[in-house]
């Protein structure tokens, strides 16, 4: 099993498994640990606020002319500021200009999934091209020290959840495992 | 103070936006982008409807916060190599250009095209708002502790400060126009391509103030001044070594 995914980047869909595809239905319920205070920081410090009145990023608030660049920035921002790690920048850059409907979900994937398990998971963040049918898409690799039947259930629960947050573009984005080791 | 207008091969601009916001009191319904793509689909031909889940902080019923997604959809109409699209949301209609940008004259082209489009559909309206941006990228410093060499607009810490400059977060603005107009300059650090260098938005944002100060007749005059403006800001912000690496 871990042979056949090792190489997951390049993969395609049809030798995901079953929990990726969504075919094998979790019967359980993920147990969210508290929040660490730097995710919750990194987070709210990011967002605009017209509830609180909460200080926003510069450049992202909503009295800023409208720009698509500053929140593709931010959002990798965000994500290196998580301890991810990303294939190419250029190209993840070029891809969420494309596609700013996976900005939310690119940035709470990686935050959720640093803040699951408690910084023991690294999260590396890849551009995928299906070399079936030429679709890109980005994939968002949790990589675990241990991968127990646990760490694929709440894979699986935070993926759903995810899903959710891109009810236009499903196929443009995947939050799965590619079994490595995670890198420090 | 005249500023030569500079051409450069090679400009640092990652996207230029001109935004018009409308009142309130405008009638605007779900049918009013599709009114404006007959206009549009000329230059942009792919209509993409985008979904975008924005983060909100909202009370809880304790009174707590908490995060919610709400719902955003916005329409954008972007041409073939989708560097360049009109977006329309609730009473905002803003048309942008993805680098390569290759002149003003192109796209004040584009948004004069746009005005007339919303001129036909929407009608004479005030303005609630109008905004001009240049979000510029910078990625030839090589740390931010060499920003003086290249840009004229950066903090500046005093002697006290001797430990190297990690990232940059500043934002000024500056009234125009009598008070009309404002512009908002912002500098702050972006993640680099390249990991032996630092990158920088230098991004510029000239906007009205007050609702209604520009009628819709005089709007492409209006922009034409917030260029110049937008200009001649950027050229005071960086150093002719900056300048150079644009050539």
């Amino acid at each position: 099993m871990t042979d056949s995914l090792a190489c997951a980047e390049q993969s395609t869909s049809a030798t995901l498994p079953p929990w990726v595809l969504g075919l094998v239905a979790p019967t359980y319920e993920r147990v969210v640990p508290q929040f660490p205070l730097d995710v919750d920081r990194l987070l709210d410090t990011r967002l605009s606020s017209p509830c609180t009145g909460a200080p926003c990023f510069v450049g992202l608030d909503e009295q800023d002319s409208a720009g698509l660049s500053p929140r593709v920035e931010e959002t990798i921002k965000t994500i290196v500021a998580l301890g991810a790690t990303i294939g190419s920048k250029k190209e993840l850059r070029a891809f969420l200009l494309a596609n700013p409907d996976l900005l939310t979900a690119m940035r709470h994937s990686c935050a959720e999934a640093v803040r699951s398990w408690q910084g023991s998971v690294k999260v590396h963040v890849s551009l995928v091209q299906d070399p079936e049918s030429a679709l890109e898409y980005v994939a968002v690799y949790v990589r675990s020290a241990s991968y127990g039947d646990s760490f694929l259930d709440e894979l699986q629960l935070l993926s759903n959840e995810m899903d959710s947050l891109v009810p236009g573009q499903p196929d443009r984005f995947l939050v799965t495992t590619d079994f490595r080791q995670p890198q420090s | 103070m005249e500023t030569t207008r500079r051409c450069y091969t090679q400009p640092p601009i990652q996207e230029a936006v001109c935004e018009f916001r409308f009142p309130e009191a405008l009638p605007w319904d779900m049918a009013t982008p599709g009114l404006l793509f007959p206009g549009l689909k000329g230059d942009y031909p792919v209509r993409k409807q985008r979904t975008d889940a924005e983060p909100r902080l909202v009370q809880n019923t304790k009174g707590e916060p908490a995060l919610t997604f709400a719902k955003v959809e916005r329409i954008a109409y972007s041409a073939e190599d989708g560097k360049s699209f009109v977006q329309v949301g609730p009473r905002a209609v803003s048309v942008h250009k993805l680098s390569p940008y290759s002149s003003w004259e192109d796209f004040r082209g584009k948004v004069t095209r746009v005005h007339s489009v919303l001129l036909d559909v929407v009608g004479a309206t005030p303005l609630e708002r109008v905004g001009l941006r240049y979000i510029n990228r910078l990625e030839a410093v090589n740390s931010p502790a060499d920003l003086s060499d290249f840009l004229r607009f950066r903090p500046e810490c005093g002697p006290g400060v001797t430990e190297p400059m990690s990232n940059v977060q500043m934002a000024c603005t500056f009234g125009a126009r009598g008070g009309a107009d404002s512009y908002r300059v912002m500098l702050v650090s972006l993640v680099p391509d390249d990991e032996q260098k630092a990158a920088l938005a230098l991004d510029i944002d000239y906007f009205t103030c007050t609702p209604g100060v520009v009628k819709y007749d005089s709007v492409l005059a209006w922009v034409e001044a917030a260029h110049s403006k937008v200009e001649s800001v950027f050229e005071g912000c960086i150093t002719d070594k900056l300048r150079g690496l644009f050539r």
